[in-house]
């Protein structure tokens, strides 16, 4: 039998994001991920003792410049080709735009497939042909596929290309291609990049994203990894999905409906964390936290969040070790009051909640207009990468969740400021 | 929404308490609780009833938590009224009457849209509340907007939530403060972003420093090989010049050699040999002198020793002979001791006999000899007599000491006496202490019966009404409460009836009056024509036109008619008047239209109320005769009792006390049947121990104490007790010495029967012995003593003749032994004296066996120096062989010769051994080339210009080092770099570190637009909350504040501070008419401000909203009673647009309210 490992979208060096450090945080547990993540392959590839290696795309991240991380590669690489492995690289979008791909010199038994036309490899003696065409540049937008060549007779015909298929939510639409058009070639298996989302849109023949090797925030949540690929008589046995991630990202929803007091809302966001912990077998998360609900403690949660938010840490942190991040908790939790109904009435308050349905129903530069000078100078202040986005609230559903924030903010401020003094 | 009543059925300490709020007209209710804690909790209650109880309440120490219960009646504006209750718990706590579940949805249209925050906020208001908004204005320094919204929403810390969301926003970011979060998380984020272009590392210096390494590399290896080369040839050059000395010294070595010609080399050990033969020769030789002369002298002692001849064959029997001479010698000198001992002891033995048997001679003394079996009988007897005698004596003095002891006993049990029966005391004792301290439970009975007495009395005499006993009050045949109730309601209900009747009345009336009013306004701006006044004047125009035409067409002129039309007018005038009168009235009707109908309209209500007046006042006294004959009835309901009734509601409470009452009765009446049966026990008890006693003969006193009764009866039963173990113990002791006494009396007789058989064994030894019967056993002892001494010398005087015997014939036989071996072995010894002889023979003796020894001895010592002397030859002998084998080797003749050829030998070995140390040394130094090679090569080398080459050589070398060692330097550098270079993470930590701080920027850029929107929304919703209720609020709240701070101002304005923010003034009373600035204000005026605002604002809502119950918890508590007073006037009037609810605990508030407030207009609850 022989097998070979596929993956794809390493990304190495690419930094985690969205996570904030705070006392006590495991800053060493994730350093390096990218990097723990594709040790951890090359020690797949020779554990198992694979035939080959197949890399569909996107070892670096494109804009990023440390010749250090390419160093590292080939050490690694290095380390597989020394125990006989050899490695097959298409170069994706990101290859493409990297200076680096240009400039290290990989080791003989790391071949990385041409840029100008298909290129096809034959492994006489296991019987395999790969076919594959690399990113000559980072906005590829013809469909590749349907140049490549048809099946090597009495072969396993093995196709590798990094491409967003007919399109994939929050990717790139690059060397786009329909799954017609990879059937019609005849290959056994299609080794596909550029989706870091796991996925494998076909059976027969076999066409598989593996996703990336280590998910780099929260959008990129659950196991990471690679597919480990078996054949036998010119056919696929066994197609496995194998773990390489360090860290796995994960989203809570905690519902805080009806807790009394902000420890009741520890308490459940303490067993919400637990339990994702437990299904990601104790290994290390960073997770995501909504709280949501309406609930007496949103009073105090809103008036000091941060201290809530410390003692939400403090507390899974005793029950999960260092072993959890959290990457952001987002105290969404609401007033116990009927707003509808307070909104009904004829007073101050159903006013002022009147008054904000009404900015709601606007286009969010009204809103905008109302701190238009405050934001000015904060925009001023960020570094020009940081202020898109962030100040942006000319989205629809931005501006309805942040108005819902305020709102929160409003009433259980003015409700609760009479009644604790 | 109202409150129609409120059931305090199960709640904190309420049961059953109703606040009967009552449907009708609204009014001021007042609820005045003795207590501020009963006040609190029913204010508690109602805000539970409305929105449910919480989870964690305090009121649940008297009924627990699951039976809480609150119910209420209340009533919607659009008359739907809806009763239910509410229970604690999580969901469904809405009741109906009946416990059944009823729906939220139910009450939630009752509420308005008004929920528990709200309901606190702006219809419930304490004193706190008033405190805290005068406080909230003076801090917002009289801002307008800040001001209406805070009186409007009830919301009193808003000026607080406005700078914390400032606040917090300014914590996060604000331009020029490096310390705000954003601006540190900012600074982290560019410096992190720098490190990661620090430590990003370029290819193209990666590729320069390899190219160092290649280099540096290369070089090193070819300088590397030319040191090898250098290396080679210094060595070589080296070897030849150590060599150099060595070769000489060889060449000089091998001439001597050539020199010494042919040599013969011995062996080594060859001239050692040669000495060690001479010297064993020498050796031996003198050892076989010395041998030879030893053997001579030996045997010149052996000649001179001679021994004679039978003496040592009898050695055996002289021996003998000589150890028996001592014994002979000492038996000559015991013998004549024995013949003398022999003579005293015959003599002895004869001195005795006479003494026993006088005349009898010492052969004849045999027949005296007794066995000793018999004397042993005669001792034994004598020691059993002895015995016997003793134990008689010691048996006769038991008896007298046991004969004593009974008498004194018995003497002293029939002093102790007989004891008395007690048992029929002892079980009535039990019996009663069995029952308790009786005494004192009698004592605690009449305590607490004398207590209960009193309570009832005090009560009964507190019982208004009604004059009687304890006992009467238990039988009086009172009402049923729910009679009571009945007669309650239905005075209620016709009380309502006439209240709302004379209410009705007088409002009509006061519209009656109204309507008068209007009608003479109407009336002041010119008369208004009515249809009335048209119809007349027609009326009068057409009676002129009549007369007219009777007068002049008809011609029937009548004066006295014309002057009745118009006293002073000629007809015709008269008469046009009247047409002109008629046709203005007639205009006017048309022109004034508009104030004629409402003139007609007036005038048609006022007759319709006037009407319906009256109808109702007849309703009204119907009502109050219906009224009089219920009073009557419920008069006569209490004239069996004798009473003349109150109102239902006090003789409710009436009947309680007088229940309270029956309670306590019955109290009495069982604590006095427990007193009774008590002292019965006591009297019984005491009778029947009486007669126990007397019947025992112990008198009982009459006074003597119950409890003093039980102790002396006790004392009986002690003392009786006492005797009857003493004669117990008496009784005993005398049977066991009468047991005693009878025991010795029996011994006694044992011994005298034993004494008689004594005797007469006694008697017959006596006569066996020969000796009287009758002699006493001392004597007859001596006797035997005696006849045993005599035996004893008998037997000792046969012995002592025995030896002597025996002695005499031991002497004899050895003179004769040594007589006889004298003449046998030395003749000249047989007529010498025995004893002489025998020593003599054994001196004799003594000699021959020394002799013999010594001549023994000097044979063998000559036999050893005979062996000596042969081995001595025999190394002679074999050493003269081994010279001659010498003198062969060294092919000698003479052992002189040996020396010289020695000497030659050694010289020729010596040469030999150095030329082969100089070859050893050459071939070190030629490193594997054949020595004569070698020695050919460094013959040819130039030893002169040998040290110079060398250190050529030599410098060469350092140079080619010292410049492997720089290549290293670089190589070990450049690698290093390199290694650094390889895959370092540091660049992508830096990364790593910037998006942290993005992160934390988003997070706090997030946090901040939340805030900062949150501050302006609010600012933005205060100013257009003021820009619309500012106009009707502040004009009303103006009026309010003028009547609370009892006109010392006279209204409120708006004007504008330094920043151009409007904010609110008070305007003083007075000739300037002075601004006063709420920070110029007292504490007490912005309270009064607030609420002048508070109530405005409520105004409002519910010229705007549902009115809700507007709920006041004591806000009065600060005010001068002035000052109270308006205040409760301000109240009342709202109270007519919706409920207004009083809660106060203090009775000074009450009376100002009665005081302040029309009696129709207030309702006072009292809480229980």
């Amino acid at each position: 039998m022989i097998r070979f490992i596929h993956a794809a979208d390493i990304h190495l060096d690419s930094p985690l994001r969205g996570l904030e450090s705070y006392p006590g945080a495991p800053v060493e547990e994730i350093r390096g991920a990218t990097r723990k993540a594709f040790v951890n392959l090359i020690n797949l590839a020779l554990d198992e003792n694979v035939s080959f290696v197949l890399i569909a795309g996107d070892l670096y991240d494109g804009d990023w410049k440390d010749y250090n991380t390419g160093l590292f590669l080939k050490a690694h690489l290095s380390k597989l080709t020394s125990h006989g492995i050899p490695v097959f690289i298409v170069k994706g979008n990101h290859d493409a735009e990297s200076r680096m791909t240009r400039d290290l010199r990989l080791p003989d038994e790391v071949k990385v497939l041409s840029t100008s036309s298909p290129e096809t490899v034959i492994l006489g003696d296991l019987g395999i042909a790969i076919h594959g065409q690399s990113f000559a540049t980072a906005a590829v937008t013809k469909d590749l596929a349907s140049s490549y060549p048809a099946a090597r007779h009495g072969l396993f015909n093995i196709g590798m290309l990094h491409t967003s298929l007919n399109g994939r939510e929050g990717h790139e639409n690059y060397a786009p291609c329909t799954l017609d058009t990879l059937k019609a070639k005849g290959y056994d298996y299609w080794a596909l990049g550029h989706v870091h989302k796991r996925e494998v849109p076909g059976e027969n023949p076999w066409i598989v994203f593996p996703g990336n090797t280590q998910g780099r925030h929260i959008r990129e949540a659950g196991p990471k990894g690679c597919t480990l690929v078996g054949v036998e008589d010119g056919a696929v046995i066994s197609v496995e999905h194998r773990d390489l991630h360090c860290l796995i990202w994960a989203l809570c929803e905690v519902d805080a409906a009806g807790a009394a007091h902000p420890y009741d809302v520890v308490d459940r966001v303490k067993e919400r964390v637990e339990e994702e912990f437990l299904r990601n077998n104790k290994e290390f998360t960073a997770v995501r936290i909504n709280v949501h609900g309406r609930c007496k403690a949103h009073g105090s949660l809103s008036q000091d969040p941060e201290k809530w938010i410390n003692e939400m840490r403090s507390v899974v942190t005793d029950a999960c070790g260092n072993s959890v991040w959290f990457e952001k908790i987002h105290l969404q939790t609401g007033v116990e009051v009927d707003l509808e109904q307070m909104a009904k009435r004829n007073d101050a308050l159903g006013d002022l909640l009147r008054y904000m349905e009404g900015l709601e129903k606007g286009n969010g530069q009204e809103l905008l207009g109302l701190i238009h000078e405050e934001m000015s100078e904060l925009k001023a202040k960020l570094p020009l990468e940081l202020s898109q986005g962030i100040t942006d609230l000319s989205l629809k559903d931005k501006t309805s969740a942040t108005l819902d924030d305020v709102k929160q903010l409003l009433i259980s401020r003015l409700l609760s400021s009479g009644a604790e003094q | 929404m109202k409150v129609l009543s409120l059931l305090l059925k199960s709640y904190g300490p309420f049961t059953d308490n109703i606040l009967d709020f009552k449907d009708g007209p609204e009014a001021f209710h007042l609820v005045y609780g003795p207590n501020e804690s009963g006040k609190t909790t029913a204010l508690r209650a109602l805000k539970a009833l409305l929105f449910g109880i919480p989870d964690r309440t305090a009121d649940d120490f008297i009924h627990e938590g699951k039976k809480l219960r609150i119910g209420a009646r209340i009533k919607h504006s659009d008359g739907t009224v809806l009763t239910f209750q509410r229970r604690k718990g999580r969901s469904k706590t809405l009741l109906t009457e009946d416990e059944r579940e009823l729906s939220d949805s139910q009450l939630k249209k009752f509420l308005g849209g008004v929920d528990e925050s709200a309901f606190s906020l702006m219809f419930g208001f304490g004193h706190e509340d008033l405190v805290r908004g005068g406080r909230e204005i003076a801090s917002g320094k009289g801002d307008v907007g800040q001001s209406l919204f805070v009186a409007g929403s009830g919301i009193s810390g808003l000026h607080k939530v406005l700078q914390e969301l400032d606040g917090e926003a300014e914590k996060l970011f604000k331009q020029r403060a490096p310390s705000s979060a954003i601006n540190q998380a900012i600074s982290k984020y560019k410096e992190a972003k720098k490190e990661v272009s620090e430590f990003s590392l370029q290819p193209s210096k990666w590729a320069e420093h390899e190219e160092l390494l290649r280099a540096a590399e290369g070089r090193r290896d070819e300088v590397k090989k030319k040191l090898d080369t250098l290396q080679a040839t210094l060595t070589r050059l080296q070897r030849i010049q150590q060599a150099v000395p060595v070769i000489g010294a060889r060449k000089e070595a091998m001439s001597k050699k050539e020199q010494l010609g042919e040599v013969l080399i011995l062996p080594q050990s060859f001239q050692t040999e040669r000495l060690d033969v001479l010297k064993s020769l020498e050796q031996a030789r003198v050892d076989a002198g010395r041998a030879l002369s030893h053997m001579k002298t030996i045997s010149e002692k052996l000649a001179a020793i001679a021994i004679p001849g039978e003496l040592l064959g009898q050695k055996t029997v002289i021996d003998e002979t000589y150890v028996r001479l001592g014994s002979y010698q000492k038996e000559m000198k015991d013998l004549p001791g024995l013949r003398e001992r022999y003579v005293i002891s015959r003599t002895e033995a004869e001195n005795l006999l006479s003494e026993l048997r006088p005349g009898t001679s010492l052969g004849e003394a045999a027949t005296l000899r007794t066995g000793a079996a018999r004397r042993e009988h005669i001792l034994s007897l004598a020691t059993q007599h002895r015995g016997l005698e003793e134990r008689r004596n010691s048996v006769v003095e038991q008896i007298e000491s046991l004969l004593s002891k009974i008498s004194s006993d018995d003497g002293e049990l029939k002093e102790t006496g007989e004891s008395a029966d007690t048992v029929r005391l002892r079980m009535t004792v039990v019996d009663i202490q069995k029952e308790g301290d009786l005494e004192k439970a009698l004592d605690k009975a009449l305590f607490e019966l004398k207590k209960a007495e009193e309570t009832a009395q005090r009560e009964l005499s507190r019982l208004p009404l009604w004059q009687g006993t304890i006992e009467e009050i238990e039988v009086l045949p009172v009402p049923l409460p729910e009679t009571i109730d009945r007669y309650e309601a239905a005075f209620g209900q016709i009380d309502k009836q006439i209240t709302h009747g004379e209410s009705t009345i007088k409002d009509k009336a006061e519209t009656v009056e109204q309507t008068d009013r209007d009608i003479a306004a109407l009336n002041l701006s010119g008369s208004v024509p009515t249809e009335a006044d048209l119809k007349d004047a027609r009326l009068r125009r057409d009676e002129g036109w009549a007369l007219v035409k009777e007068v002049w067409i008809e011609k029937r002129p009548d004066a006295s008619k014309v002057k009745a039309y118009h006293p002073e007018l000629p007809l015709d005038e008269a008469y046009e008047r009247s047409v002109s009168d008629a046709d203005i009235i007639a205009d006017r009707l048309r022109r004034e239209s508009d104030r004629v109908s409402k003139k007609a309209v007036l005038i048609a209500s006022k007759v319709h109320l006037s009407e319906s007046i009256t109808a109702l006042e007849t309703r009204k006294k119907a009502r109050i005769i219906e009224k009089e004959v219920f009073l009557k009835e419920w008069n006569s309901l209490w004239s069996p009792i004798g009473i003349k009734p109150l109102t239902p509601r006090e003789m409710r409470s009436w009947l309680q006390s007088q229940q309270k009452l029956v309670r306590d009765a019955e109290t009495v009446r069982s604590l006095r049947k427990e007193a009774t049966r008590l002292k019965e026990r006591l009297t019984a008890h005491r009778s029947s121990l009486g007669e126990c006693l007397s019947a025992l003969g112990c008198g009982v006193a009459a006074e003597q104490g119950f409890s003093g009764l039980i102790e002396e009866t006790l004392a009986v039963i002690r003392k009786n007790e006492d005797i009857e173990q003493k004669r117990g113990e008496l009784q005993r002791k005398l049977k066991e010495f009468g047991k005693q006494l009878n025991d010795a009396e029996k011994n006694e007789g044992r011994i005298q029967a034993e004494k008689g058989e004594w005797s007469a064994s006694w008697e017959d030894a006596m006569t066996e012995l020969g000796l009287a019967a009758d002699t006493a056993p001392s004597e007859a002892t001596a006797f035997v003593t005696r006849s045993q001494d005599l035996f004893a010398k008998l037997d000792s005087t046969l012995e002592l003749e025995r030896r002597i015997a025996s002695i005499e014939e031991n002497m004899t036989n050895f003179r004769s032994s040594v007589k006889q071996l004298t003449e046998r072995i030395s003749p000249d010894l047989s007529s010498v004296p025995a004893e002489l002889a025998a020593s003599e023979l054994h001196s004799r003796l003594s000699k021959a066996v020394v002799d013999n020894a010594t001549l023994t001895g000097l044979n063998d010592e000559l036999s050893t120096h005979e062996g000596d002397l042969d081995r001595a030859r025999g190394t002679i002998s074999k050493m003269e062989m081994r010279v001659q084998a010498l003198l062969r080797e060294a092919k000698c003749e003479k052992l002189e010769q040996l020396q010289e050829v020695e000497r030659k030998s050694e010289l020729a070995q010596s040469l030999r051994n150095t030329l082969e140390q100089f070859e050893k040394q050459l071939l070190a130094y030629s490193a594997g080339m054949k020595i004569e090679a070698f020695v050919t090569e460094a013959g040819q080398a130039d030893s002169d210009s040998l040290p110079n080459d060398i250190k050529e050589a030599r410098d060469e070398i350092e140079t080619l080092e010292t410049e492997v060692s720089h290549l290293e330097q670089t190589i070990g550098a450049e690698t290093n770099l390199l290694k650094q270079m390889d895959g370092t993470s540091l660049a992508a930590a830096a990364a790593e570190r910037a998006q942290d701080a993005a992160a934390r920027i988003e997070d706090h850029t997030d946090r901040y637009v939340i805030l900062k929107l949150a501050s302006a929304i609010l600012r933005s919703e205060i100013e257009s909350y003021r820009s619309l209720n500012q106009g009707p609020v502040l004009e009303r709240a103006s009026q309010i504040f003028s009547v609370l701070t009892l006109e010392s101002f006279s209204r409120l304005k708006t004007t504008f501070d330094e920043k151009d923010v409007q904010i609110l003034v008070g305007v003083r009373r007075g000739t300037d008419e002075d601004d006063v600035r709420v920070d110029g204000m007292s504490d007490g005026t912005c309270d009064q401000l607030y609420l002048a605002l508070r109530i405005a604002s409520l105004e409002r809502y519910l010229d705007l909203n549902e009115p809700m119950p507007f709920v006041i918890d004591d806000v009065l508590v600060n005010f001068d009673d002035d000052r109270a007073e308006a205040c409760l006037k301000v109240f009342s009037e709202i109270s007519k647009k919706t409920q207004m609810i009083y809660f106060t605990h203090h009775k000074h508030i009450l009376d100002l309210a009665t005081k302040a407030i029309p009696a129709d207009m207030l309702m006072v609850h009292h809480l229980h």
